[in-house]
């Protein structure tokens, strides 16, 4: 079970995340995404699991946090999370878009050609 | 002599040589504080100097180390692009090791540094994972362009870093 401190990291992240003020960046996985403190990186990654019983897909969105050495210490997803963090599922999913869309630069580009297109515009 | 001290005596140059004596005393005191403070001042900044000394020897040290690491890197990467599998965890093991030596052996280094070696650190770690599990599983190994973008763009951070701090020492 997911402590209370857990779920308020995750939370911060994810406010910090919204206000634009952390560095997400690509890693050496497709579909993983980073952000390093001095002491800690935390990496958000997902998965589509298909489960056979019903024929259903579950998306799960998972939160490792990996120490001074960059070896995980700890790991978690949003399923875990709901019972302490209130839309954990919305919230992670928010996140690890928010952070692929800044690693990969698709914000700044967009940004890019908004100003491209304003300067054709002859009005 | 008896003249000599009537004389003395009868224009109160006794008196007169005691003021005398006890002004150049006054002033023998305030010489003597003021090159006592000149003097405190002096080997204050002896010693500002000899922190700045020690503080730029640190920094020589650093920059090596991040040289080093910079170099470990390259290989890393020419090691990819010849698929040298079998040695490569050892290299990043190595190479994760002496990051987080300069991370421990500079405690007082920026905190935007610090992340940017934490992220090399946590990066590695993965990587060495990666060809590890290829390696004991006889699977494919990982995608060596795209190792190679991660390798890079560490080595281009250090690299940033590395002038920076180069910059510092000259000023």
């Amino acid at each position: 079970m997911i402590d209370k401190k857990f779920a308020m990291l995750v939370e911060k992240l994810y406010n910090k995340t919204i206000d634009g003020d952390i560095e997400w960046e690509k890693t050496d996985i497709e579909g993983v995404f980073q952000a390093s403190f001095p002491n800690y990186s935390i990496r958000l990654s997902t998965e589509k699991i298909h489960y056979q019983e019903d024929d259903t897909i579950t998306e799960y969105y998972y939160f490792n946090i990996y120490n001074s050495e960059g070896k995980l210490i700890e790991s978690t997803d949003n399923y875990q999370l709901s019972d302490s963090l209130e839309d954990s599922y919305d919230k992670m999913e928010k996140m690890y878009h928010i952070a692929r869309r800044r690693s990969l630069g698709v914000e700044k580009a967009i940004d890019d050609l908004l100003s491209e297109l304003d300067d054709d515009l002859p009005f | 002599m008896d003249k000599i001290v009537n004389f003395l005596i009868e224009f109160n140059l006794g008196i007169l040589s005691s003021v005398i004596g006890l002004l150049f005393v006054i002033i023998g005191f305030f010489v003597t504080v003021i090159n006592v403070l000149r003097s405190k001042k002096a080997s204050e900044k002896a010693e500002e100097a000899a922190v700045q000394v020690m503080d730029n020897m640190r920094k020589f040290d650093t920059i090596t180390e991040f040289s080093s690491a910079i170099s470990a890197m390259d290989e890393i990467k020419r090691l990819h692009r010849q698929k040298a599998w079998d040695i490569l965890p050892d290299r990043y093991s190595f190479l994760r090791k002496s990051l987080i030596s300069i991370k421990t052996t500079n405690p007082n280094m920026l905190k935007e540094y610090q992340s940017a070696l934490q992220t090399a650190i946590t990066n590695f770690s993965s990587i060495e994972d990666q060809v590890e599990k290829a390696n004991l599983q006889k699977k494919s190994p990982p995608d060596i362009a795209k190792l190679n973008k991660v390798v890079s763009k560490q080595i281009d951070k250090l690299h940033q870093i590395l002038t920076e701090i180069k910059n510092q020492i000259n000023r």
